[in-house]
């Protein structure tokens, strides 16, 4: 009887040997000529606690920034210089693909001060909570913490919450005035291991970072509020991340919202 | 009676693991099933017929692929911006997402669409414009979130470290050569060298951008507003 079973076992086993990838069988994995895959350490994660403000510690990278310039044609939207990477990081490195978190989604203008960007938060959207882990953005090849972050509830409010990090660009951009970047998402709250950005089912196939920033775009935007008019700009910053449990965000669109602050 | 349980657990063990494998292997049969949203295996990847895909194989300088995720979703016309997806993104190797809050990104991913979900005149800011590489194939390296190849009807990003890039150029085949047939001349110049040159992008803009017409479309920085 055992010798049945198992060879019943492996020939099912060896008949589906191009099934599904294993998704359990490697962790990290190190980059054999990835000129930009070291990595010196960091922090990551870390605990609660909004506060913030432009104290932030400037952590010199390895390594150049991506970076593009603006070269507005005639009858074009004059593009912002392109001073920081559009996404988070998980580390005051940041210097590795694998320290990305979250893409950057909203750009606010003109007087978009942290702290202006607080207080709209509070009164557009009612994101009053500040709770929620530091990351990073990296802004003109250097590694900036947060200023602040906004949450329509706590951090473990069920379901979910809409919740964004965001850094004050560190010098006024030619004609966009003080700028804030932020990395809005929608966050589900998972029993087991804690939030994860929405799974593709659970939006009829719309990302967490876009619901945010659709979000941002009706209350602040076309809600009336003043807040326009609204751009938009391509970053292609799509990367798929995998969640605390085990599974992968559904990726944003990679367009981010220029959202003028008046 | 305990040589009896003991036999009729392993049975049930038996069954069990073997149901689940067989299960596992007819959705992986070729043609058995629409390519639906989420994760889908490589024999759906390999029949995948709508276009054609590259990919860098079972692994990349040993870095396994570990993921292939599959991307579709209609357009909602009352969304400012268009919501319509349509990719598959092969993901090598793999990251561990820190506790409780935020993800992380696995080192190298592509993903591949057609080329009007994801077309040049989205990135005509970038000063430096799209470079030929690999044959007459379209490359912007200068975009911000991830740098993007087009060929033929077809749009690649590659995330990956910038050391990486040529190399990975380089060793991009198609993955559902089989399955997308004549289709496959659409991005090689020679289909018998799944390595070879690959083939220009069209030279027309996109009448319609993932799915939405240009008139329907926000201003977006770069292509001029609606």
């Amino acid at each position: 009887m055992l010798p049945l079973i198992a060879a019943a076992i492996t020939f099912v086993a060896v008949d589906c040997e191009d099934g599904p990838v294993d998704t359990a069988c490697v962790n990290v994995v190190p980059f054999p000529n990835g000129a930009e895959q070291t990595c010196s350490g960091g922090g990551g994660g870390g605990g609660g606690g909004g506060g913030g403000g432009p104290t932030n510690t400037a952590v010199p990278t390895a390594t150049a920034t991506r970076s593009a310039t603006s070269t507005p044609a005639p009858q074009q939207t004059p593009v912002p210089p392109f001073n920081f990477v559009p996404y988070t990081f998980g580390s005051r490195y940041c210097e590795d693909i694998m320290q990305f978190v979250d893409p950057v989604n909203v750009i606010f203008s003109g007087a978009a001060t942290w702290t202006s960007v607080s207080t709209h938060a509070l009164h557009h959207g009612d994101w009053w909570n500040h709770d929620g882990s530091e990351q990073w953005f990296q802004e003109l090849a250097r590694c900036y913490s947060m200023d602040q972050q906004s949450a329509s509830g706590p951090a473990w409010q069920l379901p979910g919450r809409f919740h964004m990090r965001y850094k004050q660009a560190s010098q006024p951009i030619n004609g966009y005035g003080t700028v804030s970047i932020a990395a809005a998402h929608h966050e589900d709250v998972n029993a087991t291991c804690g939030h994860v950005v929405d799974h593709n089912e659970d939006n009829e196939g719309r990302s967490g970072f876009d619901m945010a920033r659709e979000d941002i775009i009706d209350n602040w935007g076309i809600g009336g509020s003043g807040h326009t008019p609204l751009s938009y700009i391509a970053f292609n910053n799509t990367i798929r991340m995998r969640q605390c449990d085990g599974r992968f965000s559904w990726s944003s669109d990679g367009i981010a919202v220029i959202v003028p602050i008046p | 009676m305990r040589a009896r349980l003991v036999i009729g657990a392993m049975l049930a063990v038996g069954i069990t693991a073997g149901g689940l494998s067989v299960a596992q292997c007819l959705r992986n049969q070729p043609g058995s099933a629409a390519v639906t949203p989420g994760e889908i295996s490589v024999t759906q990847a390999r029949t995948f017929q709508e276009y054609p895909l590259l990919w860098l194989g079972d692994s990349f300088e040993g870095i396994p692929l570990t993921t292939i995720i599959r991307a579709l979703a209609q357009d909602d016309p009352e969304s400012m911006l268009p919501t319509a997806q349509n990719s598959i993104t092969f993901i090598y190797g793999d990251c561990t997402p820190p506790a409780e809050e935020g993800g992380c990104a696995p080192p190298l991913q592509i993903v591949v669409e057609p080329r009007c979900f994801n077309p040049p005149e989205l990135y005509s800011y970038v000063a430096s414009g799209p470079q030929p590489i690999r044959g007459g194939a379209a490359w912007l390296p200068g975009i911000p979130g991830g740098p993007i190849l087009w060929t033929g009807d077809i749009a690649v990003t590659i995330f990956a470290p910038r050391g990486a890039l040529d190399r990975i150029i380089a060793s991009l085949e198609p993955a559902n050569s089989a399955a997308v047939g004549s289709k496959l001349s659409s991005v090689l110049s020679d289909v018998s060298d799944p390595r070879g040159d690959l083939v220009a992008p069209p030279a027309e803009p996109c009448g319609r951008i993932k799915g939405r017409s240009r008139a329907d479309l926000p201003q977006i920085a770069g292509m001029g507003g609606p």
